[in-house]
């Protein structure tokens, strides 16, 4: 069994539950790639690219403050649930910002889109990790 | 803000609207405009479907004129009876998605809906007026993703031909056309089904009328008008907006509402009767179609190499896809006079086009 990465372990349990919310709401799922899986990938965009099967010009990156605003900022309407689950988008950001040259990739045009929001791990193993969710946009 | 006092309540004489009509669009028929009409007389030309209005008792027929659409608001329902827009060039842009917000400005009794009053529904947050048709200022884009203008829609739908629909629309403003545009929803039997607290009523069909205002502006009789019909479910997520064509007629009897009541009746009469069918213009082997949602099918590579006549103008031209007249032999280039518009042709790669004995139209 492969040991999984503490980082994964941290980003499994501030996603679970938790929906991103487009026209439709999705769930954020974690990932981990070795070096071996992105091709060497020297950038999370390249990885992206690669595990997702298309060139990079068809991956788009937005910061993670861009992609985890809606979610994350609260808003003068919010009610309770709302406020909870920034809280846990906020979380989420934190460990996800722990990872190097961390961002949101997008791929392809839509209108379904995959997003990967994925870093570099931390060290020289050459892996990545990350959530992948994904956003409807008509 | 926008002025509620601005609505008529009876229709103007049809001969000084046609006449208005005839000088408003001429503006805004212009092929490259660098301004479009987004104020609130713009967006209802073809009239006022179930004579809603302004009065906030009216709670099934309650009427909101924006300057970027104008809506019949269903309290009872939680969105809207229809919603109309004009579509031009000029209103398409880069602006970024605005975000779900509640629409604080709906009459106080009224239920205001929120975007987590949709989460975990089974529908998505559909649009009625779409977010790419207001993406040229961002304060028309906020206009579009309040909540009021959101409906539960079936995800195969919505992303399946529905949004087909809308990018047609668009490709035909670029070109130059001006549209108006109405969107609503239907049921088939008198029960229907909610989804959450504030029982958001799900609808059984969505339909859309689409007048194609030529590039002179004028609507009259000889407009083409695109009617569709869709069944609110995810079954049809990789079926064409083509097969669901009907006509405005048939979408009256089928929601008692009343389309086009402010035109001279015989224009009425004439764009109530018509079918969208396949266009000179644009030949059979190149009817744009709806690409199937991403990660499913064959395609989901990019489909390198496999020639198409199933794309759109605005698909193929992403692709970088060049357009061969089987007639002539000779291809286009994206962007050029006669791509994707030959009776006979269909999209390739440059690379397959030249590999099949295909030569490049001299001059693009």
């Amino acid at each position: 069994m492969p040991v999984v990465k503490s980082i994964v372990k941290a980003l499994r349990s501030a996603s679970k539950g938790l929906l991103y919310t487009s026209e439709s709401d999705a769930k954020l799922t974690a990932l981990a790639w070795s070096a071996e899986q992105t091709g060497g990938a020297k950038t999370p965009l390249e990885a992206v690219a690669k595990v997702a099967g298309v060139s990079s010009s068809e991956v788009k990156s937005v910061s993670l403050e861009n992609f985890f605003d809606p979610m994350a900022t609260p808003q003068d309407w919010w009610g309770e649930d709302e406020k909870e689950t920034g809280t846990r988008f906020q979380e989420l950001k934190k460990t996800l910002a722990s990872l190097e040259d961390s961002a949101a990739f997008r791929v392809g045009d839509g209108p379904d889109i995959d997003v990967y929001i994925v870093g570099r791990d931390p060290g020289d193993s050459g892996g990545y990790s990350g959530v992948k969710t994904r956003v409807t946009e008509t | 803000m926008y002025h509620r006092d601005m609505i008529l309540t009876r229709p103007a004489r049809p001969r000084l609207l046609a006449a208005l009509l005839v000088l408003g669009s001429l503006s805004s028929g212009m092929i490259s405009p660098a301004h479009a009409e987004i104020n609130e007389k713009a967006q209802m030309l073809l009239g006022n479907p179930d004579k809603a209005t302004s009065d906030s008792k009216n709670k099934k027929h309650f009427l909101v004129r924006r300057p970027q659409f104008a809506m019949s608001y269903n309290d009872a329902l939680r969105w809207p009876n229809w919603v109309s827009w004009k579509l031009d060039a000029g209103d398409i842009g880069r602006e970024p998605r605005s975000q779900f917000q509640p629409d604080s400005s709906l009459p106080e009794g009224y239920t205001v809906i929120t975007p987590g009053d949709y989460t975990r529904s089974g529908y998505d947050r559909g649009h009625n007026c779409p977010s790419a048709d207001r993406s040229a200022r961002a304060e028309d884009n906020k206009a579009v993703f309040l909540m009021s203008n959101m409906t539960p829609q079936a995800h195969g739908m919505n992303a399946g031909p529905w949004e087909g629909l809308e990018s047609e629309c668009r490709t035909l403003a670029r070109r130059g056309h001006s549209l108006h545009i109405i969107a609503g929803h239907g049921f088939s039997s008198p029960s229907y089904g909610t989804i959450g607290k504030k029982k958001i009523a799900v609808p059984d069909f969505s339909w859309k009328v689409v007048v194609v205002a030529p590039k002179s502006g004028k609507v009259d009789a000889d407009c083409r008008v695109i009617a569709v019909r869709m069944p609110n479910n995810n079954t049809i997520s990789k079926k064409r907006w083509q097969e669901y064509v009907t006509t405005a007629r048939e979408l009256e009897k089928a929601t008692s509402l009343t389309f086009f009541d402010v035109l001279p009746a015989n224009i009425a009469a004439a764009l109530r009767a018509k079918k969208d069918s396949d266009r000179k213009e644009i030949s059979i082997a190149s009817s744009p179609s709806t690409t199937p949602p991403q990660g499913s099918g064959p395609d989901k590579q990019g489909g390198s190499g496999a020639a198409s006549s199933e794309l759109s103008i605005e698909e193929a031209t992403k692709k970088g896809f060049v357009w061969v007249n089987l007639s002539s032999g000779k291809y286009w280039m994206p962007g050029t006079q006669y791509y994707g518009l030959t009776k006979r042709g269909k999209f390739m790669s440059e690379a397959d086009a030249r590999a099949a004995g295909y030569v490049a139209v001299k001059g693009q």
